[in-house]
């Protein structure tokens, strides 16, 4: 029988010490459904967090005023928080679309998004009338603060979580592009020593 | 080549995370610093944080010291209750003798159950309500166009309590007129 290169199917679904009767829908399900849902999941949250960061990071003070707003931090962090805060968006939203360092972007991603969660829900709970959730610097895409934007939150946060728990193999991106040349070059050479 | 544990991959993600953090904590305090209007490192001030006054659905009317006794010597009627809507600080630092605190605050308004609790004891009598009391032309910069015991008067009067009005003057015109002070707490 010849051998199934590990990167090929997705032996987390099979017995260990299990024969090999070819793929299973869950093996076809992974090969073939995950990286396109996984893709756009990336390209979705990713080019949220893109957009979000953009007007942020061209009017910090601003940004600075919607967390002064939440009346959560003391003053002397809030400017700390809109210097760093939008950067941190813009890197892990253009990661996340690129497909490179994705878990550990993703991690950052879902770690904001409880923290935005708690903010939001914090505001709303305590009946503050912010107006907008100062999530993003533009105006038509400033929604009313609401219950409503905390579920949007939580979506996104499942959203994160989908991503995260993606394998990294099942990953179409950077990483895996890189990983496909170094392993066409390994056969490459494999073939040529015979 | 060895794969690596779940747990594994998890903490070395977690610490790229880190590193990322901070590579981003980097850029954005220096790309701050470099940009022609950047923001302070640390706010240097206050953030003028502004917040709809909340909203009631009565209005009181006014009294002035006048009207609730003569000059030389205030004198409250009997069946009147008197509430002072400053700080607790502020209570405890003198007040009209007999009055009790039901502290407003301009953002978060005033706690409900002290209402509901003021509106339960007063339920025939008449509530005077006073703050420190200031004129408006005094303070042009102020964020509010009334003292707040008019409108902690317009909560209660919001609240069932007919009879409510705030003292035109407040504590200032009060001690002015030679009234005399309780110190202490309730």
């Amino acid at each position: 029988m010849p051998r199934i290169p590990e990167y090929q199917y997705h032996s987390a679904w099979r017995q260990p010490g299990a024969a090999f009767r070819g793929p299973t829908m869950l093996d076809k399900a992974t090969k073939y459904v995950l990286p396109p849902l996984d893709l756009l999941a990336r390209f979705y949250l990713g080019g949220i967090f893109i957009y979000a960061a953009w007007g942020k990071i061209l009017d910090p003070y601003s940004f600075a005023l919607s967390i002064a707003t939440y009346q959560m931090l003391p003053t002397h962090v809030i400017n700390l928080m809109a210097m760093v805060l939008p950067w941190l968006e813009l890197v892990t939203g253009i990661l996340l679309v690129v497909g490179t360092l994705t878990r550990p972007a993703v991690l950052l991603v879902n770690g904001m998004m409880v923290v935005f969660i708690y903010a939001i829900w914090s505001a709303v709970s305590r009946g503050l009338d912010l107006g907008s959730c100062g999530c993003f610097a533009s105006e038509e895409a400033a929604a009313e603060i609401s219950m409503g934007t905390v579920w949007r939150d939580v979506w996104w946060l499942l959203i994160g979580i989908f991503i995260l728990l993606v394998r990294e193999r099942s990953r179409w991106g950077l990483t895996r592009l890189w990983e496909w040349n170094q392993e066409r070059k390994w056969r490459a050479k494999a073939a040529e020593d015979g | 080549m060895k794969e690596r544990t779940y747990m594994a991959r998890l903490v070395r993600d977690g610490m790229r995370a880190g590193y990322l953090l901070a590579a981003c904590f980097l850029v954005g305090v220096l790309f701050n610093y470099f940009r022609g209007e950047g923001i302070p490192l640390v706010a240097t001030g206050d953030y003028q944080v502004f917040v709809p006054c909340p909203e009631t659905e009565s209005e009181a009317g006014k009294v002035s010291l006048d009207e609730v006794g003569p000059d030389d010597s205030i004198s409250f009627p009997k069946d009147a209750t008197l509430v002072d809507a400053r700080s607790e600080e502020g209570y405890a630092g003198g007040h009209i003798p007999g009055a009790v605190n039901l502290p407003y605050d301009e953002l978060d308004g005033v706690d409900a159950e002290a209402v509901t609790e003021l509106a339960a004891r007063v339920r025939v009598g008449r509530v005077i309500v006073y703050c420190d009391g200031w004129e408006e032309e005094e303070d042009p910069a102020a964020r509010y166009d009334h003292p707040p015991s008019e409108y902690l008067a317009d909560e209660l009067k919001s609240a069932g309590i007919e009879r409510v009005t705030s003292l035109t003057g407040g504590l200032g015109e009060y001690v002015k007129r030679g009234g005399a002070l309780e110190v202490g707490g309730e």
